[in-house]
């Protein structure tokens, strides 16, 4: 049966030569990172991102964004506590905005990044943060990305904090997340970041705050090679506490920007949770100086960086026995735009990963490739809703095929799948949509066609377009555990009698309200898949009224990620 | 004084569709061309896929696509396209020249199934898979509506749910297509020009090095036209069904081998009986499996099992015997799909075998249809007459005797079933048949049991049924008053035009809107559309005494369909002005002020027409008694559209208008003595009727069957060996019946059919019999008619055996008996009438010692013991309650 998302005209123009027919393996039931709990925009880049209702329906209810960055200005505080508020008259406009039409939105605050002068307090009194006081001296060895930069006073900033906090909280915002660092390391080093967490805490519990209400998240560097360091030594010196949660950026295209430092964080944090706090997908742009053709290949490098760092372990579980990976992300700069694919894409990114986990997807990716047309794979599994991301810089492929490794795919009227693609450019020597192939033209985008084979465990995507994004989702079917004790026993089986019997849902894994022979092909499947199959069958003792004394455990076969779940909108 | 309402819709009982195997083509949507998809095509007729119209003038006129979904279970997933026709609805192809009727067909299987995706013509191509290709030059000029069907050389298979496209161009051989034009010339030119009034032209367009229809065609000229046959899905094994046996067999000997893991045989009309269900676990025929039973143990409409292993169904293996679990009926809806082990299911061709089982055959010796209706057969029907089965599916309907499958077991049944068996066995084969029916006691009733209970519950909607369903003609005592037919027009209070002529045509009511009949609108602006016809003054009809009314109305309304009610009536005075009348917010008849300060109404309120449960069109029909005294007021039919529907477009039609009269002194009575209880049959006092039915009613269940000296008791009609009057069945407190087998009953001139029918009423409490009963009879040309419920002194009987009938059964009435033994005399009260003999002597014995007044409260046994009828009559006017109309039904 051949699918489509919707109606377009456009037929996809051979060109070139198409890549042979591949295929993607997934295992559904083999999650290979933590579950992304949080995903949120940053005002950092543009404070004004969320400057009206429609654009916070947007961003933050159409995409079910759960969290915001926002920025604090060193420049922007006096030494007396008194803010230059129109600094942030923007940013206050976008919260409100925000949380007006999702209250629920988590605060994440961190320093502004201004270069060597960011510790540079406001005109009138500029080197207050950094001056020197009984505790803590004078100091200008700091530096910023190169920069001379004197180093703050963890006594007066702390009290910047906690004046920008008082000030957020004057306006109505509470602040969840604090970041004191990013990417300032070389300027605030180890000891004075303890020392500024320590006194944040200290004047805001002095101002009436619950300071073990606020989370600091460190050490939120740049590299995160660098946030392993920093955590190396604060875990030496026992002082975790201040970086409850381990954030770091990453870059595509960067060295040492890739899912191994996740890993030794993890590690050396003693599994305290991951944040990408800063995930950059940069579009081909005339400051880059990258070609056309090279956007959707950028596309594929910030999806990279971003699945790497979410599946960092690979399947492996921290010190609290917690599968290691980044399990919350922010995007750098915002993702309103409908019309490029780079913003389409972050949105697309959120709907289909947020409360998801990427699962075991092959072939594995190089985060860091340089090979510009090498395709990238990974799916996510949410309940029974699988979503498959696949960035094709390269040519067409005709034919690919996805292989199930485990569980089967529902395709029928009630639950089909569906998929879409955006292009950037028709070929290697062009036309490209737009500027840099970034624009979403009707000619380049639409939906992908497909066959599910009748086994349901394999579905061939009939092409993807040379130099394009897709994405493909499908709902699985149920793991044939009908009366939900974790296990494939002969009382699903009567489980699926009863549904049959009484008309009812009692036997129902494709979830369309029935009980019929779609559903026995499932159970039927997830028997087989159990290692069970015809020997076992043949060993049931077939009436229900004697299978009530022992019924006999054919197999474990919880499925976690397959217990049907809330579907987000889309 | 009005009597009786009654409201129905005619026609709409029915006796069970064909089950037919059919293919379903469904649109896509697609409107250029349009799509004029049209369902259900049988094989050899022809069905428009599309149409070419070419409005856009884009390069997709003159194509058109479809689906072909054959219909679950039918066997067939594919069609097998051997003809295409193409249709010209204009004035001919004229302008089509000679040298230029060269065209090419060709049809394609397309690369997408979306209906937005249309492709475009390229070089002559559509984008797909082209399957076939032909080249036809015409002979001649098609003429008006000539359809050209043109033979495939070979069939193109189409398969279910992939999309098709047609696509002709003219010429295509000529290669000189630059600014020339080729078309089938539809319709007139312009100017002399050769104007596309025709559709369906293509043109190469040397730019887009294409063809490319032109644009501004105007109309619908061009059709296309599939015929073809369904066929089989090449993979598909076979379910055998043999209706001699009921024996269900599984044949995929002739496939390739199939791995099964469940299968599943269903029938909607529910016929299966589980007990026979032969299944492969119960077999053993997979040795390495078990297989589970998924059907509930009490499903009559669904066989189903599977396994969590495979059966692989090859060779000799190939066939699997499910037993006789098919339990043999005229309805053949069985459906089969297998599972396989790769996910596909697959729909068995279901083949029926040996000869088709006819409605009527319900049983044989071997307690399965036998081939013949004969006296085996009759019993069902008449031991479950007045059985409520509506709770039963469409098998257990008819198995019940439910015939024409109405969900109750009544009048129409018998006569179905009478009219199959002299259909197959002759004329008067019926009722030489019943001389060797057995009672009903010995014969079993094949309906389960409680169903009696049920039929109490639902005794009212029967009622309604029973007396509101006139299907027949007209009834030949009734006087038609009035007609009139309406062409087109809305209806405006008083501008009515008698017409001369009268035709009940009910396919005027089947055209577009400006050619229905009248409209009566319903605006908000200015209330419920209305009009009426002042009989009195238009044609000089005044009401009568005692006399019935009948008015039958085809009635229609707008598509989609209609939300509100259609009053119609008598009236007894013109609505006091033209416009808005207050007085009729309320559905229903009311008495509109004219004047004459009668308070009373000539017909209850809340009577009206649901329209919106009819049929569109249909014939209504609403009747009522007037009294003794007949009203004075002005004759005036009324109707008025109470449309609910707050789109304020509702809009209901009527079509001829018939009035009938009807002398209440016609028609039979059913004689009630309101203290004794005893009722009485009484005929006509103007004419014999002759029928073969009649029934009686009680709303609140006061029928005392036990008391019942029916007509079947008495012997009446019967002709030898062979009886008269039956018993139904199912008679009980709610309703009883008789019916006569013997074609038709002539009932007495003006005197009593038969003896008294016993103290059948429960006069308890006080209930006004007229009030509770009512009474229906059908003549022998299957005419219902509503007769009528009197109340009368009914004087007691004297007691059979009273043979010098002094009221006493005593030593006397021995003499008399002693007396005329062996002659050839029939006695006063002789119940056995003939020549006197022992039998006379025993009925003089078992009733010694009767009175006349015992005999009438007397129970009779059910031998049949006859009483004869001095009756006082004493009119008594009656009027129907409202609630008993509405179906209110008393516990």
């Amino acid at each position: 049966m051949t699918h489509r998302l919707a109606s377009f005209s456009l037929l996809v123009t051979l060109v070139g030569s198409a890549a042979a027919e591949g295929v993607v393996g997934i295992d559904p039931a083999s999650a290979v990172g933590p579950t992304v709990d949080r995903w949120g925009w940053d005002l950092k880049g543009n404070l004004s991102l969320v400057s009206n209702a429609s654009r916070a329906q947007a961003l933050y209810v159409d995409v079910p964004a759960n969290l915001v960055r926002i920025p604090w200005f060193v420049d922007a505080h006096f030494s007396d506590g008194s803010v230059n508020t129109a600094r942030y008259a923007s940013m206050l406009t976008s919260l409100n905005n925000i949380l007006a039409v999702n209250p629920d939105v988590e605060v994440f605050a961190s320093v502004r990044l201004e270069g060597g002068d960011t510790f540079v307090g406001p005109p009138s009194e500029p080197g207050w943060v950094t001056a020197g006081n009984e505790n803590w001296s004078f100091d200008a060895g700091g530096s910023i990305f190169g920069n001379q930069s004197n180093r703050p006073n963890p006594d007066f900033y702390a009290q910047l904090i906690a004046d920008y906090v008082s000030f957020l909280d004057s306006n109505g915002v509470s602040v969840d997340y604090l970041g004191v660092n990013n990417e300032t390391d070389g300027a605030l080093g180890v000891n004075r970041y303890i020392g500024t967490v320590d006194n944040v805490r200290t004047e805001l519990t002095d101002r009436g705050f619950d300071a073990s209400a606020v989370t600091f998240i460190g050490p939120d560097t740049f590299s995160p090679n660098t946030a392993v360091n920093i955590t190396n030594s604060l875990a030496s010196q026992g002082r975790l506490d201040t970086a409850q949660i381990i954030g770091s950026h990453g870059y595509p295209r960067r060295a040492g920007h890739d899912r191994e430092p996740w890993e030794d964080m993890s590690a050396a944090s003693g599994g305290h949770d991951l944040w990408h706090t800063e995930v950059h997908i940069n579009p081909s742009n005339a400051n880059n100086g990258s070609p056309d053709t090279d956007n959707i290949a950028r596309m594929r490098d910030g999806l990279g960086v971003l699945f790497a760092v979410n599946k960092a372990g690979g399947g492996a579980v921290d010190a609290q026995g917690d599968l290691i990976g980044a399990s919350s992300f922010v995007w750098w700069q915002g993702g309103p735009n409908e019309s490029l694919i780079d913003q389409t894409i972050k949105r697309e990114v959120i709907k289909t990963t947020l409360g998801a986990s990427p699962v075991f997807t092959t072939p594995d990716f190089n985060e860091q490739t340089t090979n510009t047309s090498t395709p990238l794979y990974q799916a996510y599994v949410e309940g029974n809703e699988v979503t498959l991301w696949i960035a094709n810089p390269g040519a067409e492929q005709i034919g690919l095929a996805i292989d199930l490794i485990s569980g089967r795919a529902i395709d029928d009227v009630h639950s089909a799948p569906a998929g879409e693609y955006w292009q950037g450019c028709e070929s290697p020597s062009g036309p490209c949509y737009g500027d840099f192939g970034n624009t979403i033209t009707s000619a380049g985008v639409g939906a992908l066609e497909f066959t599910v084979e009748s086994d349901k465990s394999t579905i061939v995507i009939d092409s993807i377009p040379y130099n394009s994004v897709a994405v493909l989702t499908f709902d699985l079917a149920g793991s044939g555990d009908l009366n939900g004790d974790n296990q494939l026993t002969v009382a699903d089986v009567v489980r699926f009698q009863q549904g049959w019997q009484s008309g009812s849902s009692r036997g129902d894994l494709d979830f369309d309200g029935d009980t019929d022979q779609t559903d026995w092909f499932y159970l039927r499947a997830a028997f087989l898949e159990a290692g069970q199959g015809a020997a076992l069958a043949a060993l049931l003792t077939p009436e229900p009224t004697s299978l009530a004394g022992g019924l006999a455990v054919l197999g474990w076969w919880a499925a976690p990620f397959w217990a049907r779940s809330r579907r987000r909108g889309r | 004084m009005i009597a009786r309402v009654c409201l129905l819709a005619v026609g709409l009982l029915g006796t069970p569709a064909p089950l037919l195997a059919q293919l379903t083509f469904s649109n896509l949507g697609q409107t250029n061309p349009s799509g004029a998809f049209l369902s259900n095509p049988a094989p050899s007729t022809f069905t428009t896929i599309f149409e070419g119209n070419g409005t856009s003038g884009d390069a997709s006129d003159g194509r058109g696509q479809g689906f072909l979904t054959p219909a679950a279970g039918s066997g067939n997933n594919a069609w097998a396209l051997s003809g295409i026709t193409v249709f010209s609805n204009g004035t001919g192809m004229a302008n089509f020249p000679a040298s230029d009727r060269t065209f090419q067909l060709s049809v394609y299987q397309w690369p997408t199934s979306n209906p937005a995706d249309a492709p475009s013509v390229s070089g002559g191509q559509l984008d797909g898979t082209l399957l076939y290709q032909e080249t036809v030059t015409l002979t001649g000029v098609p003429s008006f509506n000539d359809r050209l069907l043109f033979d495939l050389g070979t069939d193109v298979f189409l398969n279910e749910n992939e999309a098709y496209g047609f696509l002709i161009e003219f010429d295509p051989a000529s290669g000189a297509k630059n600014s020339e034009q080729f078309r089938l010339r539809v319709s007139g030119n312009n100017g002399g020009s050769f104007n596309p009034g025709s559709l369906w032209r293509t043109e190469f367009n040397t730019g887009a090095g294409a063809y490319q229809a032109t644009s501004n065609f105007t109309s619908q000229d061009l059709g296309f036209f599939l015929v073809g046959d369904a066929i089989a899905d090449p993979l598909a094994p076979t379910l055998l069904v043999d209706r001699a046996t009921g024996r269900l067999t599984l044949d995929a000997q002739t496939q390739s081998p199939l791995e099964i893991i469940s299968y599943e045989i269903t029938t909607e009309s529910g016929g299966f009986d589980q007990a026979a269900w032969a299944t492969i676990e119960s077999q053993g025929l997979d040795a390495d499996d078990q297989w589970f039973r998924f059907s509930s143990p009490t499903s009559t409409t669904d066989l189903a099992e599977g396994t969590l292993g495979e059966l692989a169904l090859v060779g000799g293996a190939a066939v699997i015997d499910f037993g006789q679990a098919w339990v043999p009926s005229p309805f053949e809806d069985l459906e089969l799909v297998v599972q396989l082990a790769d996910g596909q299911d697959i729909a068995a061709d279901v083949q029926y075998t040996g000869m088709p089982i006819t409605m009527g055959d319900y049983t044989g010796p071997a307690g399965l249809p036998d081939g013949v209706i004969d006296e085996m057969d009759w019993p069902v029907v008449r031991d479950n007459m007045l059985r409520d089965v509506s709770m039963l599916g469409a098998f257990g309907r008819y198995q019940a005797g439910d015939m024409n499958g109405d969900g109750v077991v009544d009048r129409f049944d018998f006569r179905d079933f009478k009219l199959a068996f002299e259909s197959a066995n002759g004329q008067g084969s019926f009722a030489r048949m019943l001389a060797g029916v057995p009672e009903p006691t010995a014969v079993a009733i094949t309906a389960v049991a409680g169903m009696a209970l049920l039929l109490r519950r639902r005794a009212l909607p029967i009622v309604l049924l029973l007396f509101c369903a006139f299907l027949g003609g007209q009834r030949t005592s009734a006087q038609v008053i009035f007609t009139e037919t309406w062409n087109t027009g809305n209806g405006t209070p008083g501008d009515w035009v008698s017409f001369s002529s009268f035709s009940e045509n009910r396919s005027e009511m089947t055209g577009q809107e400006g050619d229905r009949s009248r409209a009566l609108n319903n605006p908000t602006s200015t209330g419920p559309g209305y009009a009426y016809n002042n009989l009195t003054a238009s044609q000089g009809l005044t009401w009568q005494p005692d006399t019935r009314y009948t008015i039958d109305l085809l009635v229609g309304y707008r598509a989609p369909g209609f939300s509100g009610a259609l009053d119609f009536g008598l009236w007894d005075g013109v609505p006091a002005s033209p416009g808005v009348q207050p007085s009729l917010g309320i559905e229903g008849f009311v008495d509109v002020a004219n004047g004459d300060g009668d308070p009373n109404p000539v017909v209850p309120a809340n009577q009206f027409v649901e329209v919106a449960s009819l049929d569109d069109p249909s014939v209504v029909q609403f009747s009522f008694d007037t009294g003794e005294a007949a009203p004075t007021d002005d004759l005036v039919v009324f109707l008025r559209n109470t449309a609910t529907d707050p789109r304020n477009n509702e809009r209901v039609y009527t079509d001829f208008l018939r009035v009938n009269t009807e002398s209440l002194g016609d028609l039979l009575s059913l004689v009630v003595d309101p203290v004794s209880g005893v009722m009485q049959l009484r005929g006509s006092t103007t004419s014999v009727k002759t029928i073969d039915y009649f029934q009686v009613e009680s709303a609140s269940g006061r029928l005392l069957t036990a008391n019942w000296n029916s007509l079947d008791d008495q012997g009446v009609g019967d002709n030898g060996a062979i009886p008269g009057w039956e018993e139904a069945g199912q008679s009980g407190p709610f309703a009883l019946a008789e019916q006569f087998l013997r074609g038709g009953y002539d009932t007495a001139l003006n005197a009593a059919i038969g003896q008294p029918l016993g103290q059948l009423f429960n006069t308890s409490g006080g209930v006004d019999p007229t009030e509770d009963l009512s009474f229906l009879y059908t003549l022998a040309d299957g005419t219902d008619v509503q007769g009528r419920v009197l109340v009368e002194t009914i004087a007691a009987a004297d007691p059979p055996g009273d043979y010098n009938d002094d009221g006493v059964v005593n030593a006397a009435d021995f003499t008399i008996w002693r007396d005329s033994l062996g002659q050839s005399v029939t006695l006063p009260n002789d119940s056995t009438p003939g020549a006197v003999d022992a039998g006379d002597y025993a009925v003089w014995r078992v009733n010694f010692g009767q009175s006349a007044a015992s005999a009438a409260a007397a129970t009779p046994e059910p031998g049949g013991v006859a009483v004869l009828a001095v009756s006082v009559w004493t009119l008594a006017s009656r009027r129907r309650r409202a609630d008993t109309v509405a179906g209110v039904s008393p516990e």
